[in-house]
Protein backbone atom coordinates (compact mmCIF):
# COMPACT_ATOMS: atom_id res chain seq x y z
CA UNK A 1 0.00 0.00 0.00
CA UNK A 2 3.02 2.24 0.37
CA UNK A 3 2.89 2.85 -3.36
CA UNK A 4 -0.55 4.46 -3.40
CA UNK A 5 0.54 8.06 -3.16
CA UNK A 6 -1.90 9.47 -5.65
CA UNK A 7 -5.44 8.26 -5.29
CA UNK A 8 -8.53 9.13 -7.27
CA UNK A 9 -11.96 8.65 -5.74
CA UNK A 10 -14.90 9.28 -8.06
CA UNK A 11 -17.91 10.75 -6.32
CA UNK A 12 -21.50 9.82 -7.07
CA UNK A 13 -24.79 9.94 -5.19
CA UNK A 14 -25.03 7.33 -2.45
CA UNK A 15 -23.16 6.23 0.64
CA UNK A 16 -20.88 3.90 -1.28
CA UNK A 17 -18.91 6.72 -2.80
CA UNK A 18 -18.62 8.42 0.59
CA UNK A 19 -17.13 5.18 1.90
CA UNK A 20 -14.79 5.16 -1.08
CA UNK A 21 -13.70 8.72 -0.33
CA UNK A 22 -12.94 7.74 3.26
CA UNK A 23 -11.04 4.64 2.14
CA UNK A 24 -9.11 6.67 -0.40
CA UNK A 25 -8.14 9.22 2.25
CA UNK A 26 -7.00 6.47 4.62
CA UNK A 27 -4.87 4.90 1.90
CA UNK A 28 -3.38 8.25 0.99
CA UNK A 29 -2.58 8.98 4.64
CA UNK A 30 -0.71 5.68 5.00
CA UNK A 31 1.42 6.43 1.97
CA UNK A 32 1.80 10.13 2.70
CA UNK A 33 0.07 10.87 -0.55
CA UNK A 34 -2.87 12.89 -1.80
CA UNK A 35 -6.47 12.22 -2.66
CA UNK A 36 -8.45 13.66 -5.54
CA UNK A 37 -12.23 13.58 -5.41
CA UNK A 38 -13.77 13.60 -8.88
CA UNK A 39 -17.35 14.28 -9.87
CA UNK A 40 -18.29 13.69 -13.50
CA UNK A 41 -21.36 15.33 -14.98
CA UNK A 42 -22.66 13.05 -17.72
CA UNK A 43 -23.99 15.29 -20.49
CA UNK A 44 -26.78 13.97 -22.67
CA UNK A 45 -25.88 13.82 -26.37
CA UNK A 46 -28.70 16.20 -27.14
CA UNK A 47 -26.47 18.89 -25.66
CA UNK A 48 -22.88 19.84 -26.43
CA UNK A 49 -20.52 18.34 -23.90
CA UNK A 50 -19.57 21.87 -22.86
CA UNK A 51 -23.19 22.90 -22.20
CA UNK A 52 -23.96 24.92 -19.09
CA UNK A 53 -25.10 22.32 -16.54
CA UNK A 54 -25.86 24.60 -13.64
CA UNK A 55 -28.16 22.33 -11.68
CA UNK A 56 -25.92 19.30 -12.12
CA UNK A 57 -22.98 21.47 -11.17
CA UNK A 58 -24.61 22.50 -7.91
CA UNK A 59 -25.44 18.90 -7.16
CA UNK A 60 -21.85 17.92 -7.87
CA UNK A 61 -20.54 20.61 -5.55
CA UNK A 62 -22.74 19.33 -2.76
CA UNK A 63 -21.66 15.73 -3.32
CA UNK A 64 -18.00 16.79 -3.39
CA UNK A 65 -18.51 18.75 -0.17
CA UNK A 66 -19.94 15.68 1.58
CA UNK A 67 -17.23 13.43 0.21
CA UNK A 68 -14.54 15.87 1.33
CA UNK A 69 -15.99 15.92 4.85
CA UNK A 70 -15.85 12.12 5.02
CA UNK A 71 -12.37 12.05 3.55
CA UNK A 72 -11.05 14.68 5.95
CA UNK A 73 -12.45 12.75 8.89
CA UNK A 74 -10.67 9.61 7.72
CA UNK A 75 -7.57 11.17 6.26
CA UNK A 76 -6.12 13.04 9.20
CA UNK A 77 -4.54 15.94 7.37
CA UNK A 78 -4.03 14.29 4.02
CA UNK A 79 -4.05 16.63 1.02
CA UNK A 80 -7.44 16.53 -0.66
CA UNK A 81 -8.33 18.11 -3.97
CA UNK A 82 -11.60 18.02 -5.80
CA UNK A 83 -12.47 18.32 -9.43
CA UNK A 84 -15.63 18.40 -11.47
CA UNK A 85 -15.76 17.80 -15.20
CA UNK A 86 -18.28 17.15 -17.96
CA UNK A 87 -18.19 14.14 -20.23
CA UNK A 88 -20.47 11.87 -22.22
CA UNK A 89 -19.85 8.95 -19.90
CA UNK A 90 -18.31 8.79 -16.44
CA UNK A 91 -16.25 5.63 -17.01
CA UNK A 92 -13.95 6.91 -19.76
CA UNK A 93 -13.69 10.29 -18.00
CA UNK A 94 -12.53 8.64 -14.77
CA UNK A 95 -9.96 6.53 -16.60
CA UNK A 96 -8.71 9.58 -18.47
CA UNK A 97 -8.45 11.61 -15.27
CA UNK A 98 -6.54 8.81 -13.57
CA UNK A 99 -4.10 8.63 -16.47
CA UNK A 100 -3.67 12.41 -16.60
CA UNK A 101 -2.94 12.56 -12.87
CA UNK A 102 -0.79 9.43 -12.99
CA UNK A 103 -2.91 8.06 -10.18
CA UNK A 104 -1.65 4.95 -8.41
CA UNK A 105 -5.15 3.80 -7.59
CA UNK A 106 -8.82 4.51 -8.17
CA UNK A 107 -11.15 3.83 -5.27
CA UNK A 108 -14.64 3.33 -6.55
CA UNK A 109 -17.73 2.96 -4.42
CA UNK A 110 -20.41 0.64 -5.73
CA UNK A 111 -23.85 -0.06 -4.33
CA UNK A 112 -24.66 -3.52 -3.05
CA UNK A 113 -26.73 -5.66 -5.36
CA UNK A 114 -30.46 -5.74 -4.73
CA UNK A 115 -30.36 -9.47 -5.27
CA UNK A 116 -28.66 -11.21 -2.31
CA UNK A 117 -25.88 -13.53 -3.39
CA UNK A 118 -25.31 -11.75 -6.65
CA UNK A 119 -22.90 -9.02 -7.52
CA UNK A 120 -23.12 -6.91 -10.60
CA UNK A 121 -21.41 -3.61 -11.27
CA UNK A 122 -22.78 -0.83 -13.41
CA UNK A 123 -21.35 0.39 -16.71
CA UNK A 124 -19.09 2.96 -15.05
CA UNK A 125 -17.41 0.49 -12.71
CA UNK A 126 -17.21 -2.07 -15.51
CA UNK A 127 -15.43 0.41 -17.75
CA UNK A 128 -13.04 1.52 -15.03
CA UNK A 129 -12.20 -2.08 -14.10
CA UNK A 130 -11.58 -2.88 -17.72
CA UNK A 131 -9.57 0.17 -18.73
CA UNK A 132 -7.90 1.87 -15.77
CA UNK A 133 -4.12 2.01 -16.11
CA UNK A 134 -3.68 1.83 -12.33
CA UNK A 135 -4.95 -0.30 -9.46
CA UNK A 136 -8.69 -0.21 -8.83
CA UNK A 137 -10.20 -0.67 -5.41
CA UNK A 138 -13.89 -1.39 -5.18
CA UNK A 139 -15.64 -0.27 -2.02
CA UNK A 140 -18.99 -2.00 -1.87
CA UNK A 141 -21.62 -0.71 0.55
CA UNK A 142 -22.63 -3.13 3.28
CA UNK A 143 -25.57 -5.31 2.38
CA UNK A 144 -27.74 -3.99 5.19
CA UNK A 145 -27.50 -0.57 3.62
CA UNK A 146 -28.92 -1.76 0.33
CA UNK A 147 -32.59 -1.35 -0.45
CA UNK A 148 -34.81 -4.29 0.52
CA UNK A 149 -34.57 -7.09 -1.99
CA UNK A 150 -37.44 -7.21 -4.40
CA UNK A 151 -39.09 -10.46 -5.33
CA UNK A 152 -37.05 -11.94 -8.14
CA UNK A 153 -38.79 -11.47 -11.43
CA UNK A 154 -40.13 -14.59 -13.04
CA UNK A 155 -37.94 -15.86 -15.82
CA UNK A 156 -39.50 -15.50 -19.22
CA UNK B 1 -18.62 19.87 -36.12
CA UNK B 2 -21.00 17.23 -34.78
CA UNK B 3 -21.24 14.26 -37.14
CA UNK B 4 -23.62 11.35 -36.73
CA UNK B 5 -22.90 8.19 -38.68
CA UNK B 6 -25.75 5.74 -39.01
CA UNK B 7 -24.39 2.24 -39.50
CA UNK B 8 -21.33 0.84 -37.80
CA UNK B 9 -20.16 -1.63 -40.43
CA UNK B 10 -16.81 -1.40 -42.17
CA UNK B 11 -17.77 1.78 -44.00
CA UNK B 12 -19.18 3.48 -40.90
CA UNK B 13 -16.23 2.51 -38.75
CA UNK B 14 -13.63 3.59 -41.31
CA UNK B 15 -15.42 6.88 -41.80
CA UNK B 16 -15.58 7.46 -38.05
CA UNK B 17 -11.92 6.63 -37.59
CA UNK B 18 -10.91 9.10 -40.28
CA UNK B 19 -13.16 11.87 -38.99
CA UNK B 20 -12.46 11.44 -35.29
CA UNK B 21 -10.22 13.98 -33.67
CA UNK B 22 -9.66 17.65 -34.15
CA UNK B 23 -12.74 19.72 -33.49
CA UNK B 24 -15.11 17.00 -34.65
CA UNK B 25 -17.55 15.38 -32.29
CA UNK B 26 -18.58 12.05 -33.64
CA UNK B 27 -21.16 9.37 -32.93
CA UNK B 28 -21.76 6.06 -34.67
CA UNK B 29 -25.20 4.51 -34.25
CA UNK B 30 -25.20 0.75 -34.65
CA UNK B 31 -28.13 -1.60 -34.33
CA UNK B 32 -26.18 -4.70 -33.29
CA UNK B 33 -25.34 -4.64 -29.59
CA UNK B 34 -22.07 -6.55 -29.81
CA UNK B 35 -20.83 -4.46 -32.71
CA UNK B 36 -21.87 -1.26 -30.95
CA UNK B 37 -19.88 -2.30 -27.87
CA UNK B 38 -16.87 -3.11 -30.05
CA UNK B 39 -17.12 0.26 -31.77
CA UNK B 40 -17.40 1.96 -28.39
CA UNK B 41 -14.07 0.42 -27.42
CA UNK B 42 -12.39 1.36 -30.69
CA UNK B 43 -13.83 4.87 -30.93
CA UNK B 44 -13.38 6.02 -27.34
CA UNK B 45 -17.03 5.64 -26.50
CA UNK B 46 -18.36 7.40 -29.60
CA UNK B 47 -20.87 4.66 -30.36
CA UNK B 48 -24.51 4.24 -29.51
CA UNK B 49 -26.52 1.06 -29.69
CA UNK B 50 -29.79 1.64 -31.46
CA UNK B 51 -31.73 1.68 -34.69
CA UNK B 52 -31.05 4.97 -36.42
CA UNK B 53 -34.26 4.52 -38.41
CA UNK B 54 -36.16 5.27 -35.21
CA UNK B 55 -36.75 8.96 -34.65
CA UNK B 56 -36.35 8.56 -30.88
CA UNK B 57 -32.88 7.07 -31.29
CA UNK B 58 -31.74 9.90 -33.53
CA UNK B 59 -33.25 12.44 -31.16
CA UNK B 60 -31.43 10.86 -28.24
CA UNK B 61 -28.25 11.04 -30.26
CA UNK B 62 -28.72 14.78 -30.54
CA UNK B 63 -29.66 14.92 -34.22
CA UNK B 64 -31.11 18.41 -33.78
CA UNK B 65 -27.66 19.84 -33.19
CA UNK B 66 -25.86 17.66 -35.75
CA UNK B 67 -24.02 19.44 -38.55
CA UNK B 68 -23.89 16.36 -40.72
CA UNK B 69 -25.62 12.99 -40.77
CA UNK B 70 -24.10 10.24 -42.89
CA UNK B 71 -26.30 7.21 -43.45
CA UNK B 72 -23.97 4.41 -44.49
CA UNK B 73 -25.75 1.18 -43.63
CA UNK B 74 -25.87 -1.62 -46.15
CA UNK B 75 -29.56 -1.02 -46.70
CA UNK B 76 -30.68 1.77 -49.04
CA UNK B 77 -34.15 1.94 -47.48
CA UNK B 78 -32.67 2.44 -44.02
CA UNK B 79 -30.32 5.10 -45.33
CA UNK B 80 -33.22 6.92 -46.94
CA UNK B 81 -35.24 6.85 -43.71
CA UNK B 82 -32.28 8.10 -41.65
CA UNK B 83 -31.73 10.99 -44.07
CA UNK B 84 -35.44 11.87 -44.05
CA UNK B 85 -35.53 11.99 -40.24
CA UNK B 86 -32.34 14.02 -40.12
CA UNK B 87 -33.69 16.53 -42.61
CA UNK B 88 -36.96 16.71 -40.70
CA UNK B 89 -34.93 17.76 -37.66
CA UNK B 90 -33.22 20.47 -39.63
CA UNK B 91 -29.82 18.88 -40.22
CA UNK B 92 -28.09 21.05 -42.80
CA UNK B 93 -26.18 18.29 -44.54
CA UNK B 94 -27.18 14.69 -45.02
CA UNK B 95 -25.20 12.17 -46.97
CA UNK B 96 -26.30 8.70 -48.00
CA UNK B 97 -24.48 5.61 -49.12
CA UNK B 98 -26.36 4.12 -52.05
CA UNK B 99 -25.71 0.42 -52.39
CA UNK B 100 -27.72 -0.02 -55.56
CA UNK B 101 -26.95 2.80 -58.03
CA UNK B 102 -30.47 2.53 -59.40
CA UNK B 103 -31.71 3.92 -56.08
CA UNK B 104 -29.72 7.14 -56.44
CA UNK B 105 -32.59 8.67 -58.41
CA UNK B 106 -34.97 7.88 -55.57
CA UNK B 107 -32.73 9.69 -53.11
CA UNK B 108 -32.55 12.65 -55.43
CA UNK B 109 -36.34 12.79 -55.72
CA UNK B 110 -36.58 12.89 -51.93
CA UNK B 111 -34.24 15.86 -51.88
CA UNK B 112 -31.18 13.95 -50.74
CA UNK B 113 -28.70 15.18 -53.28
CA UNK B 114 -25.45 13.93 -51.80
CA UNK B 115 -25.16 10.23 -52.36
CA UNK B 116 -22.15 7.99 -52.62
CA UNK B 117 -22.27 4.75 -54.53
CA UNK B 118 -19.33 2.38 -54.32
CA UNK B 119 -20.66 0.61 -57.41
CA UNK B 120 -20.68 3.86 -59.35
CA UNK B 121 -17.18 4.69 -58.17
CA UNK B 122 -15.83 1.29 -59.19
CA UNK B 123 -17.59 1.48 -62.54
CA UNK B 124 -16.10 4.92 -63.09
CA UNK B 125 -12.67 3.56 -62.27
CA UNK B 126 -13.15 0.68 -64.70
CA UNK B 127 -14.23 3.10 -67.39
CA UNK B 128 -11.16 5.22 -66.76
CA UNK B 129 -8.90 2.18 -67.02
CA UNK B 130 -10.47 0.67 -70.11
CA UNK B 131 -9.54 2.06 -73.54
CA UNK B 132 -13.10 3.00 -74.46
CA UNK B 133 -14.65 6.32 -75.26
CA UNK B 134 -17.32 7.31 -72.82
CA UNK B 135 -18.74 9.94 -70.57
CA UNK B 136 -17.45 8.78 -67.21
CA UNK B 137 -19.24 10.03 -64.09
CA UNK B 138 -16.74 11.12 -61.48
CA UNK B 139 -18.82 12.68 -58.76
CA UNK B 140 -22.43 13.56 -57.96
CA UNK B 141 -22.89 17.21 -57.07
CA UNK B 142 -25.88 19.07 -55.72
CA UNK B 143 -29.16 19.75 -57.52
CA UNK B 144 -28.78 16.96 -60.07
CA UNK B 145 -25.44 18.16 -61.33
CA UNK B 146 -22.50 15.85 -61.69
CA UNK B 147 -18.87 15.92 -62.63
CA UNK B 148 -17.95 13.75 -65.62
CA UNK B 149 -14.79 13.05 -67.54
CA UNK B 150 -14.57 12.69 -71.29
CA UNK B 151 -11.40 11.83 -73.20
CA UNK B 152 -11.49 13.16 -76.76
CA UNK B 153 -11.00 10.47 -79.42
CA UNK B 154 -9.62 11.12 -82.89
CA UNK B 155 -13.16 11.28 -84.25
CA UNK B 156 -14.27 13.91 -81.75
CA UNK B 157 -16.00 16.93 -83.29
CA UNK B 158 -14.50 19.00 -80.47
CA UNK B 159 -10.91 18.49 -81.61
CA UNK B 160 -9.43 21.68 -83.04
CA UNK B 161 -12.06 23.88 -81.37
CA UNK B 162 -11.99 26.00 -78.26
CA UNK B 163 -14.30 25.17 -75.32
CA UNK B 164 -16.38 28.26 -76.14
CA UNK B 165 -17.10 26.90 -79.62
CA UNK B 166 -18.52 23.65 -78.31
CA UNK B 167 -22.25 23.06 -78.45
CA UNK B 168 -22.65 21.70 -74.97
CA UNK B 169 -26.00 20.79 -73.36
CA UNK B 170 -27.61 23.48 -71.18
CA UNK B 171 -26.04 23.99 -67.75
CA UNK B 172 -22.85 22.26 -68.83
CA UNK B 173 -19.39 23.69 -68.35
CA UNK B 174 -15.87 22.52 -69.10
CA UNK B 175 -14.14 22.95 -65.76
CA UNK B 176 -10.74 21.45 -66.44
CA UNK B 177 -8.70 20.06 -69.29
CA UNK B 178 -6.04 17.43 -68.67
CA UNK B 179 -3.85 16.93 -71.71
CA UNK B 180 -2.51 13.56 -72.87
CA UNK B 181 0.64 14.21 -70.86
CA UNK B 182 -1.38 14.52 -67.68
CA UNK B 183 -0.97 18.28 -67.34
CA UNK B 184 -4.13 20.02 -66.04
CA UNK B 185 -5.20 23.38 -67.49
CA UNK B 186 -8.02 25.77 -66.73
CA UNK B 187 -9.86 26.37 -70.04
CA UNK B 188 -8.96 29.74 -71.56
CA UNK B 189 -10.65 31.48 -74.54
CA UNK B 190 -7.78 30.46 -76.82
CA UNK B 191 -7.38 26.89 -75.59
CA UNK B 192 -7.59 24.52 -78.53
CA UNK B 193 -8.72 21.00 -77.76
CA UNK B 194 -6.61 18.13 -79.06
CA UNK B 195 -6.93 14.38 -79.35
CA UNK B 196 -6.36 12.69 -76.00
CA UNK B 197 -7.42 15.67 -73.90
CA UNK B 198 -9.52 14.64 -70.93
CA UNK B 199 -12.26 17.16 -70.26
CA UNK B 200 -13.72 17.40 -66.79
CA UNK B 201 -17.22 18.74 -67.29
CA UNK B 202 -19.98 19.83 -64.94
CA UNK B 203 -23.29 18.77 -66.40
CA UNK B 204 -26.68 17.40 -65.55
CA UNK B 205 -27.07 13.64 -65.25
CA UNK B 206 -29.77 13.60 -67.91
CA UNK B 207 -27.49 15.41 -70.35
CA UNK B 208 -24.78 12.75 -70.56
CA UNK B 209 -25.92 11.44 -73.94
CA UNK B 210 -26.01 14.95 -75.44
CA UNK B 211 -22.62 15.69 -73.96
CA UNK B 212 -21.28 12.47 -75.46
CA UNK B 213 -22.53 13.54 -78.89
CA UNK B 214 -20.88 16.95 -78.56
CA UNK B 215 -17.53 15.66 -77.37
CA UNK B 216 -17.23 12.13 -78.71
CA UNK B 217 -19.39 12.31 -81.76
CA UNK B 218 -21.96 9.61 -81.16
CA UNK B 219 -24.68 8.62 -78.75
CA UNK B 220 -22.18 7.41 -76.21
CA UNK B 221 -22.97 7.45 -72.58
CA UNK B 222 -22.76 5.63 -69.40
CA UNK B 223 -26.24 4.57 -68.54
CA UNK B 224 -26.68 3.97 -64.84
Amino acid sequence: MAGFRSILAPVAPGDASLDAAALGAALARQAGGALTLLYVIEVDRRLPVTADMELEGRRGEELLRRARARAEAAGGGVTIEDEMLQARAAGPAIVEAAAAREADAIVLGVAASLLPGRFAVGRTAEHVLGHAPCAVWIARAPLERAAPAAEPAARP
Amino acid sequence: MYIIIAGGGKVGYSLARELQGGDNELLVIERDGERAAELGERLEGAALRGDACEASVLEGAGVRRADLVAAVTGDDEDNLVVCEIARHHGVARVLARVNDPRNALLFGKRGIETTVSATDAILAQIEQELPVVAVVPVMHLHEGLELVEVRLPETSPAVGRTPRELLLPPESLVALIVDSGGVPRIPAPDTTLTVGDALVVVTRAESRAMLGEALIGGAHGFDT
